[in-house]
């Protein structure tokens, strides 16, 4: 098996319901910050994130929606500094943070050239939380019930102390070499998120891939990895 | 202890700052406080790692590549200092990290390719070598045995401060802090700084022994400092002039000689490093050389220390910006705001780090100049001075 990530950054509406759902999935803290960089890479504090990219084309205002999440490099900077081996990668190529033997230097942080990692914001969430708009939303829901399902338990979830990014939804993976779907993958209700195996000659995405529509975001930073956009 | 005045008026300061930063450091573990960013921390931490070179003229002394008698009379003391600087940096960095109680995996599942981990392993070995070196100062020994430590010494301080340099310099995500020249420049930062921290370490030590600076400290001083000070800052200069020139080759590189030359960090760049820094403290180094005033050339010291830490800072802030806004611009992405970046880099707790660390240095200096045989005529047990009930004052 050989996952690929594929995001069709045509389809994309920028709805967000992708990092809603990787937020749930793994117990996220989220704050909605006033912080206008909040949410652009190395500031996201969540595994996925949508940006809206205005410009002016000529006369025509154009808006695009651009995913960011961890490429998973063939070429892995991160792993590569990471001083205690916490940073390592799965035969099938995922990248993913041993939470245990992090010891939150930050160093895999300056060494991600696409700013896709991050220590979970727990100061600002403890801060938010303070906030009365917080606080009413809080009261909200334990009137109303749970609004959200609980995170699903795995040894990748958000720990507060550890260095954190996106695992591409491991813990789904049941070990028998069969292609798994991530949170996010599942929740797109536009189909610009596509994961699949290129060993499996029908897969729509690693088609996508083989016939070289899909492309590495920044190939001229030579680290592949396992996410290809279409229309970047 | 001639001025016990001084060593309790050191030892107060310093116990006060230690409370401030430590109260930072509470705080940061109590709110799980967290920048984006490598910090205001990282940069104290850097600057204390770096400056402990200050038995660079003992180890070049053994070596018998300086051929100056002077420095036999402070050699202890230098050594001691290496060590009293580095002390702080390691607890500033276990200060910073987030899960200290991961930190033995650095050994136990040691990363080879990390410089971050062979940082560890060097500067316990460069601590543990300054310790052979100040046993081998006070207890004597044959020349060749000092010849030998003094080059282990200077190895693994060499291999400590460029691997340090480096950590900045192979970072991949921070291109404006590019290969080899990071590590040069750091090197250099730390190697200026040491110089300009030992009149000030002296001057304390001097006025706790013996209420005075003597004839000895003075004639090292001026000997050795202050003309190391003098080619050492140009060549600071020669090196930040370089990063400047060549930023118009490298997108990152330029938006961080930006954001510190012309943007919103130039007035500390301007002020502090240029003008404090290295004008008005190349202009007082020189002026107390040919006076041979030893209290204008701890003040021009001071200055240059100022602007060393400045440099160093507004190097790790500038080149994260130019990194993010050359990052996000191959998105199309302009509505990054640095200014957040910059609080965020200033937080309060963050800026605990510097009263937690000149604190601790203040404390350990004092005591370690009450404690130790730091002198010729002191008697030894290991290191630590031996004080004689006999020889004691009569009330």
């Amino acid at each position: 098996m050989r996952p690929v990530f594929v995001i069709d950054i045509n389809k994309c509406v920028g709805c967000r319901a992708c990092v809603a759902a990787c937020i749930v999935e793994h117990g996220q803290p989220f704050v909605a910050s006033a912080n206008i960089a909040a949410g652009l890479p190395r500031f996201t504090r969540t595994r996925t994130y949508v940006s809206w990219v205005e410009r002016e084309n000529g006369d025509r205002p154009t808006r695009r929606f651009i995913s960011h999440l961890c490429f998973h490099c063939e070429k892995t900077p991160c792993l590569e500094v990471c001083p205690t081996h916490a940073t390592y990668k799965t035969p099938e190529g995922v990248v993913l943070v041993d939470k245990d033997k992090c010891v939150g230097c930050r160093y895999c942080i300056m060494a991600c050239p696409y700013g896709m990692r991050f220590m979970p914001p727990a100061y600002d969430f403890l801060k938010a939380e303070k906030n009365p708009v917080v606080k009413d939303a809080k009261a909200g829901t334990e009137y109303g019930g749970v609004m959200f399902k609980p995170p699903v338990p795995n040894k990748w979830a958000t720990k507060l102390t550890a260095v954190d990014k996106c695992t591409l939804c491991y813990h789904r993976y049941n070990g028998d070499g069969k292609i798994w779907t991530p949170a996010c993958v599942e929740t797109c209700p536009t189909g610009s998120r596509m994961f699949g195996d290129l060993d499996d000659p029908k897969d729509p995405a690693a088609d996508l891939v083989r016939r070289g529509v899909a492309k590495h975001a920044e190939p001229a930073r030579g680290t592949r990895g396992l996410v290809y956009c279409v229309g970047l | 202890m001639k001025s016990p005045a001084v060593f309790y008026g050191v030892l107060i300061l310093g116990v006060v700052l230690l409370g401030i930063g430590a109260y930072g450091i509470w705080e940061k573990n109590v709110t799980l406080h967290t920048t984006s960013l490598w910090a205001f921390m990282i940069s104290v931490y850097t600057f204390f790692a770096l400056m402990a070179i200050t038995e660079l003229p003992v180890s070049l002394f053994a070596l018998r590549l300086v051929r100056a008698e002077v420095v036999e009379v402070v050699s202890r003391y230098l050594i001691a200092l290496s060590i009293v600087t580095v002390l702080p940096a390691f607890v500033v960095i276990f200060a910073d990290l987030t899960q200290l109680w991961a930190f033995p995996w650095m050994f136990l599942s040691f990363n080879a390719t990390s410089k971050m981990a062979w940082m560890a392993v060097f500067y316990i070995i460069f601590v543990l070598a300054l310790l052979v070196k100040l046993v081998q100062e006070i207890r004597g020994g044959s020349h060749r045995n000092a010849f030998w430590i003094a080059l282990a010494v200077l190895i693994f301080s060499a291999l400590a401060h460029l691997n340090l340099g480096m950590i900045f310099g192979s970072s991949y995500g921070v291109p404006a802090w590019y290969g080899l020249f990071t590590g040069v420049y750091l090197v250099t930062i730390g190697i200026v700084a040491s110089f300009a921290l030992m009149p000030l370490a002296l001057a304390i030590s001097e006025k706790i022994r013996h209420g005075h600076v003597r004839e000895e400290v003075r004639e090292f001083t001026f000997a050795i400092v202050s003309k190391a000070l003098l080619i050492l800052i140009p060549l600071f200069v020669f090196l930040t002039a370089w990063y400047i020139e060549t930023s118009k080759y490298s997108p990152p590189v330029y938006q961080a000689v930006y954001h510190m030359v012309y943007g919103a960090l130039s007035n500390y760049f301007w002020g502090i490093v240029v003008v404090l820094g290295v004008l008005i403290s190349i202009v007082l180094i020189i002026v107390s050389h040919l006076r041979k005033n030893f209290g204008l050339l701890s003040i021009a010291a001071l200055f240059v220390l100022a602007g060393q830490f400045t440099a160093l800072t507004l190097y790790i802030l500038a080149g994260q910006i130019g990194a993010m806004q050359n990052q996000l611009s191959v998105y199309g992405i302009e509505n990054y705001n640095f200014a957040s970046d910059i609080d965020e880099f200033f937080s309060p707790i963050e800026l605990s780090a510097l009263p937690l660390a000149v604190g601790l240095w203040l404390v350990l200096w004092a005591l370690a100049v009450r404690l130790l045989a730091l002198e010729k005529e002191d008697k030894a047990v290991f290191i630590f001075r031996k004080i004689d009930k006999k020889q004691k004052p009569k009330k």
